[in-house]
């Protein structure tokens, strides 16, 4: 039996990586421990990342279009004219936080959990070191020890990041007012969505992004009309320019350096060049482990480090760095670990980005289909044209189904348009199904539903297959 | 079953804790109960600089010239940008030149910090007391600022709450001369004086409140005002004034003009609030050095 700081596993961070473990280990009848360094369960997803900068998006998509309507946000021209305070769009996500933060400890009750407050600390293979924020310390020892703390805003070299001028990601949503302008550095799914949604604010908004495209993992079609809906709101994208240096001007500017000698010149900058893995402090070096050279722990398809019973999942192991992804590790290292079953199909993970518009995508690009040696064909649907996306005016969209010739079997749908990130899970379990494109004509949707560009889209591509099949 | 009209007597009167706070205490509460407090207005200058700072449009020529309105204010500035903490390679001598070296953050930080000063940091007799209480003020600010950076929050917000979550003291203080006087009593007497002090301690967090409600304060520096001592009470605004509540014992560790055998603590509840380790206490107790230079060029 064992005695009160004793568990089968012991999970250190309470995101969605670290519960969904938590949870499928008790689920099995284990005992369980997750501990948590800050004040509250949830992890950086639910208190600094996902929920509060999506519910920043609801909040300004929603003001837009009441300050518009007379008005819609089909043109999704920025607030002219008017102070926007930053806090008032937030002031729903405390209620948000809340509920979510109570669902966890629900959850962690409902499975018998034990929820431990503190910082962890490898003392050995099967031992922890547990320091409360009162200096207090004990030790937690455990068969199985999962690392799922998550990760943290990079700073990149020659850029300070003060907190009150040069803002990361984890201080960009105390501002309590809208700045006049903003440059945000970097390309990533993190910088695209601020720099959309503050574009949509008024803000003006000026995207670094050091690559030659942002999102550069997109369907290429999608990411383009991303930079044209981007633009079309005010926004500015610099492109494939490095960023070397952000200095405070001392009064009201902050003037950031390019590689090529320009300099952008915002009241705010926003540092999102990637995140960092969130191990330090944790002493894995103590147990033979290390970071490797991209900053992340290394684990194999079992999620396993070098020390077969630590395991690491969620941000700390890297792309795709996604909160719905990081879940699915976290039930899928627990059910290895212990030898249970694990459904391959389940491995297909969906992308959502809450830019203005929305971008979601899963499965194959028709790049990198090609590139596996398929042949394929896009079909193609422009979702202002269906009836549900004309009644409500969501404006410009574009959803693509990526299809193999011959087979017809589905490999890839990618979608930009307003619930892009509910649209694409119809394409989803098409996927899963090993469905052809046929699914989406033989099959019948509501109507009038955005979903209807999925029947226009496969219409498409089997248009193009029989155009190719009457050329002599 | 109904109470008798004495039996309800009896019972409140053995409820209600005895009144032992002294006669000057007693009437400047009561001078706090009937409203019968004058809260000096914030000066439109203030408010004007902070409202220009915010918009996009600041230049250091309009700060200059808005400041330009207030004398004092601009007199402050110059001698702030001049001092050690800026460390001017050429003694500044415009307004738009010191605006240009200190940042229109410090600028505001300054102008709300001169202002407030200049407002009710006047007390005859009791100028060294307020000169330490405007000190610990300023010192919370630079220490909330830090607390706030660390954690990622708005430092903006904490300067402000740091800077004016010990307001009612001043007013106590104001008030209670102000009785002293009207009573005739010996001011000098160190009865009299000890009977001031009792009256600014306890009356303070009700005076500030008087004073935030009246200059319409944010609820994050009312909150501050009212809970820096119990945070947990401060439902939203908790971290607000948890920061505040760690601020003030820092700054009065920081400032201490002899070396302290044991500083003292900020509470449990505090740091648990704002999740902060002992550790990053440390670091933020490490940049002492640079927040005393703040504080003394600006009090200089």
């Amino acid at each position: 039996m064992l005695s009160e700081n004793e568990f089968d596993v012991v999970v250190i961070g309470s995101g969605p990586a670290g519960l969904s473990a938590a949870t499928e280990a008790a689920r099995v009848g284990l005992r369980v421990a997750v501990v948590e360094r800050e004040a509250t369960v949830g992890g950086a997803c639910l208190h600094r990342g996902t929920i509060p900068s999506k519910t920043l998006r609801e909040a300004a998509v929603r003001a837009v279009f009441r300050r518009r309507f007379g008005g819609d946000i089909k043109s999704a021209k920025p607030i002219e004219n008017e102070t926007v305070e930053l806090q008032p769009l937030l002031a729903h996500v405390g209620a948000v936080l809340e509920a979510h933060t109570q669902r966890i400890r629900e959850e962690l009750s409902e499975h018998h959990i034990a929820s431990i407050r503190g910082r962890a600390s490898f003392v050995d293979g099967n031992t922890l070191s547990i320091d409360a924020v009162s200096g207090k310390k004990q030790e937690l020892k455990a068969g199985c020890i999962v690392i799922a703390t998550g990760s943290f805003p990079r700073h990149p070299s020659g850029i300070e990041v003060d907190h009150e001028n040069v803002l990361d990601s984890d201080s960009l949503l105390a501002m309590t007012y809208l700045p006049s302008s903003l440059a945000v550095l970097g390309g990533g799914i993190i910088a695209s969505e601020y720099a959309s949604i503050f574009a949509l604010l008024g803000t003006q908004v000026t995207l670094v992004d050091p690559s030659p495209a942002p999102m550069r993992f997109l369907d290429t079609e999608i990411a383009r009309r991303f930079c044209d809906a981007f633009t079309s709101i005010g926004g500015r994208i610099i492109q494939g320019k490095k960023f070397t240096q952000a200095r405070w001007d001392g009064l009201s500017v902050t003037r950031i350096t390019l590689d090529d000698g320009n300099v952008v010149e915002a009241n705010k900058v926003l540092v999102a060049a990637g995140r960092i893995a969130g191990v330090r402090g944790l002493g894995i070096e103590k147990i033979g482990l290390a970071v490797n050279e991209r900053g992340l722990v290394t684990v194999d398809d079992r999620y396993r480090t070098v020390v077969p019973h630590i395991l690491a999942i969620g941000d700390v192991v890297g792309p795709p760095a996604l909160a719905s992804s990081a879940a699915l590790q976290g039930r899928i290292a627990i059910r290895r670990h212990l030898g249970l079953p694990v459904d391959a199909a389940s491995t297909l993970v969906p992308v959502g980005i809450y830019t203005v518009p929305e971008i979601s995508s899963v499965g194959l690009t028709a790049e990198q289909a090609t590139k596996d040696g398929l042949k394929v064909s896009v079909g193609e649907s422009r979702m202002e044209t269906s009836s549900r996306g004309l009644i409500a005016e969501h404006g410009p969209g574009l959803l693509r189904l990526v299809a193999e010739k011959g087979s017809r079997r589905l490999l890839g749908v990618h979608i930009i348009g307003e619930t892009a990130t509910e649209l694409v899970h119809i394409g989803q379990m098409a996927l899963i199904a090993r469905a052809t494109v046929d699914v989406f004509i033989d099959n019948v949707f509501n109507y009038p539903t955005l979903a209807e560009a999925y029947r226009l889209a496969a219409l498409d591509v089997i248009a193009q297959w029989e155009r190719e099949t009457e050329r002599p | 079953m109904l109470q008798s009209a004495d039996t309800f007597c009896l019972v409140t009167e053995l409820e209600s804790p005895p009144d032992d706070r002294s006669e000057i205490t007693r009437r400047v509460s009561a001078r706090l109960a009937a409203g019968k407090v004058q809260v000096p207005m914030l000066p439109r200058v203030a408010t004007e600089v902070m409202a220009l700072a915010r918009s996009a449009n600041a230049s250091a020529a309009q700060l200059a010239a808005l400041v330009h309105k207030d004398p004092s204010l601009a007199a402050r500035l110059l001698r702030v940008a001049n001092s050690v903490a800026y460390a001017p390679s050429a003694p500044i001598v415009s307004l738009q030149q010191a605006i240009t070296r200190m940042g229109i953050g410090t600028l505001t930080d300054l102008t709300m910090a001169a202002s407030v000063k200049g407002l009710v940091f006047l007390v005859p007799t009791f100028e060294d007391h307020l000169h330490a209480l405007w000190r610990g003020s300023l010192a919370t600010a630079a220490f909330a600022k830090e607390i706030a950076r660390s954690r990622r929050a708005n430092v903006e917000t904490a300067f402000l709450c740091g800077l004016l979550f010990g307001i009612g003291r001043p007013m106590v203080l104001q008030m209670a001369v102000e009785d002293v006087k009207a009573k005739s009593l010996d001011i000098k007497s160190v009865a009299v004086r000890a009977h001031i002090m009792e009256a600014e301690n306890v009356l303070q967090i009700e005076a500030g409140v008087f004073v935030a409600e009246r200059w319409k304060l944010p609820p994050a520096v009312m909150a501050s005002i009212r809970f820096h001592e119990s945070p947990a009470d401060a439902g939203e605004q908790q971290t607000d004034a948890a920061t505040v509540g760690v601020a003030s014992i820092l700054a009065a560790n920081a400032l201490a003009t002899e070396p302290l055998e044991t500083p003292a603590a900020p509470s449990e509840q505090a740091l648990s609030i704002l999740n902060l380790y002992p550790d990053e206490i440390e670091g933020i107790v490490a940049r002492k050095a640079s927040i005393l230079e703040m504080v003394n060029s600006m009090t200089a």
